[in-house]
């Protein structure tokens, strides 16, 4: 990876992290809602039982409810840390299911 | 629901509403009008023109001449042929060449070759290059994304986007509402303005939320797919992604390396489809010319919610074999396959199509009365903390940015009847002409410094424009409604007039029924300001 891309991601991540200290519901809506849905949509496809190709089709019908439910999550729930905290769980949950179910062959 | 929690709901239906209504309101717009695509490309092609015959002429061998001239400048990467139907009433073949370079280290080429047969003459047609048709449907699309700022992929995951706030700003509005029995029935036109675009805009959105919410769902899926569908599979693929197309659609089938005879085109047109009797829509061919050619055969579907039906069949004999790319008939590609035809009504006829715009438009009309709304209750209420001339300048932009779009629609078909350029060039003046008709409203709205007779002028010219196309184009074809209506014209085209020259006429009746100045003018203080009504 060039040290140009990693200066990049680094500045973004911090960028990321100072918002969600300043803004953490805001943030949630615009950054931590979708990366929370392409998470758990990846590891739904895998999770689930059921065909890939299958799973996979009936996930693409369901990412925009999912992403739109994170993001009114953010504004129903009373606690803002709560939801940016829930929604960061989920892309870990996400992440460490994705890492160990392997994808069919 | 507690009192903190319905204001942070109300608060992001505002947020949602005014930070992207007026994307959302340019969305639905062009969305209403490019649901008659099909229906506009004869009335903008004099070429296509042409009666749908009972029995089209045989027309394998003139496709496959064509094809051998195409295959002697280089191979071919993709192919396939189109049968005539009511709204293409012409033979149709597509060719794309991926063309080496001849010099060391010179580019490479792709090429796309389109060329349309008369279905009794079999003379070739010409083509008007992509112009108002296209634009109209294609910049609701992906927004006519330019290629310099990451393309069409990026406008319609912006597109996608916006399908995603309107699924938010239906929960939050929904949920919003305590009294939605009430709601339902109230409508206090004789009221304050306020009033009347409120009710306005609460009546509409819940009578049609089942539809907003569909095209809203389906709207983001067609839209957003393009980018997180793939980042998501691939995801799961750990970065693999030739594992991950083989593993959801397939692997395309092998050539064998031996030349043969390909299936007559004329053979294929007369095998209907095995369990619904249809007849061959269009053919997409794989490995032409070898003996493990393949042909996808795609037929209109008997379950109108699909695309299209497809049946593999060998290139050579015609016996059915097995294609991971029309092996469809599971739950999953019968949901994303019906996700299109939701989304443009293509399932029933022009009445449901008629339908799809009304409620189109009436969803415009609504993001355009929640921005309305939200100004108004700063400009003449007691919210907001902005001066007066910030939201008086929010307040014509909306007007221009709603009207603007009318207008520059409108316009477009007024341009193209008058386009006398280049073809090739055709499609970059259709844009200029939108852009430079929708920033003249924008520009009126702000110049004009009434938003009321901005509004009634602006729609003013759209009707007119309407009207003005339909008669010019009738004119410079040389046919009228009449000849195609109960003549020997093109009935398709006098029906588009028919409708043009209505739409004309209804624009010019609303706006001149649009009140000319706003009741009130004077902006009143806190003190004196009534309470605003909760939603």
């Amino acid at each position: 990876m060039s040290p140009i891309l990693i200066g990049t991601l680094a500045v973004l991540a911090v960028g990321i992290v100072a918002a969600t200290w300043k803004a953490p519901r805001l943030t949630s809506v615009l950054v931590w809602a979708l990366v929370a849905t392409i998470f758990s949509s990846s590891a739904l496809v895998l999770a689930l039982p059921g065909k890939f190709s299958e799973n996979a089709l009936f996930v693409t019908v369901a990412v925009p409810f999912i992403w739109a439910c994170y993001q009114f999550w953010c504004y129903w729930d009373a606690s803002k840390w709560r939801v940016a905290g829930g929604l960061i769980a989920i892309s870990i949950v996400g992440g460490v299911v994705i890492y160990l179910i392997e994808p069919p062959v | 629901m507690d009192r903190v929690r319905h204001k942070r709901n109300y608060d992001l239906h505002s947020w949602t509403g005014v930070c992207l209504g007026m994307f959302l309101y340019v969305v639905c717009f062009s969305g209403s009008i490019a649901l008659f695509y099909h229906e506009v490309l004869s009335w903008e092609d004099p070429n296509k023109r042409i009666e749908l015959p009972a029995e089209p002429v045989p027309f394998n061998a003139t496709f496959t001449e064509w094809v051998d001239e195409l295959s002697e400048t280089g191979d071919i990467e993709f192919l396939n042929y189109t049968f005539p139907t009511v709204h293409e009433p012409y033979y149709r073949g597509f060719a794309h060449q991926h063309l080496e370079s001849d010099e060391p280290g010179g580019e490479e080429q792709h090429v796309n070759h389109f060329v349309h047969w008369h279905p009794e003459t079999l003379e070739v047609l010409p083509i008007q290059e992509d112009g108002m048709a296209r634009w109209l449907f294609d910049f609701h699309r992906d927004l006519m994304w330019p290629t310099q700022l990451g393309g069409r992929t990026v406008g319609r995951a912006l597109v996608g986007v916006a399908g995603v706030i309107l699924m938010l700003s239906i929960i939050s509005g929904i949920i919003a509402h305590t009294k939605i029995r009430e709601e339902f029935f109230t409508l206090r036109y004789l009221r304050s303005v306020r009033l009347k675009w409120q009710d306005t805009h609460k009546v509409l959105g819940l009578w049609g939320t089942p539809f907003y919410a569909m095209i809203a769902l389906t709207g983001a899926v067609l839209g957003i797919v393009t980018i997180l569908a793939p980042i998501a599979a691939l995801l799961a693929f750990k970065g693999d992604q030739q594992a991950l197309i083989e593993a959801v659609v397939g692997q395309p089938p092998e050539p064998v390396g031996v030349q043969a005879i390909m299936l007559s085109a004329d053979e294929v047109a007369k095998m209907r489809h095995p369990e619904t009797g249809a007849e061959p829509w269009y053919v997409v061919t794989h490995n032409w010319g070898d003996e493990g050619a393949v042909l996808d055969v795609y037929y209109k579907p008997e379950s109108k919610l699909f695309i299209a039906e497809g049946v593999s069949i060998s290139g050579v004999t015609g016996e059915p074999v097995y294609s991971a790319t029309t092996a469809t008939n599971t739950p999953g590609n019968r949901l994303v396959g019906a996700i299109a035809p939701l989304h443009y009504g293509t399932y029933g006829g022009i009445a449901l199509k008629a339908l799809y715009f009304l409620l189109g438009i009436s969803l415009a009309v609504i993001t355009a009365f929640g921005t309305m709304m939200w100004i108004e209750r700063r400009l003449h209420g007691n919210e907001g903390n902005r001066s007066p001339g910030f939201y008086r300048g929010l307040s014509r932009l909306n007007v221009g940015v709603s009207t603007g779009i009318v207008l520059a629609t409108c316009g477009l078909l007024v341009h193209h009847t008058l386009y006398s350029g280049a073809e090739a060039s055709r499609l970059m003046w259709t844009g200029w002409t939108y852009f430079g008709l929708w920033f003249a409203a924008i520009g009126y709205a702000f110049f004009r410094k009434d938003e009321y007779r901005a509004t009634m002028e602006v729609l003013l010219a759209s009707g007119a424009a309407l009207i003005l196309a339909s008669i010019l184009n009738m004119a410079m074809m040389g046919h009228t409604i009449w000849s195609g209506l109960w003549g020997d014209g093109h009935a398709p085209t006098a029906w588009v007039d028919v409708s043009l020259i209505g739409l004309g006429i209804a624009t010019i009746a609303i706006a001149g029924a649009l009140p000319k100045k706003r009741a009130e003018k004077a902006r009143r203080v806190r003190s004196e300001a009534e309470p605003i009504p909760a939603e």
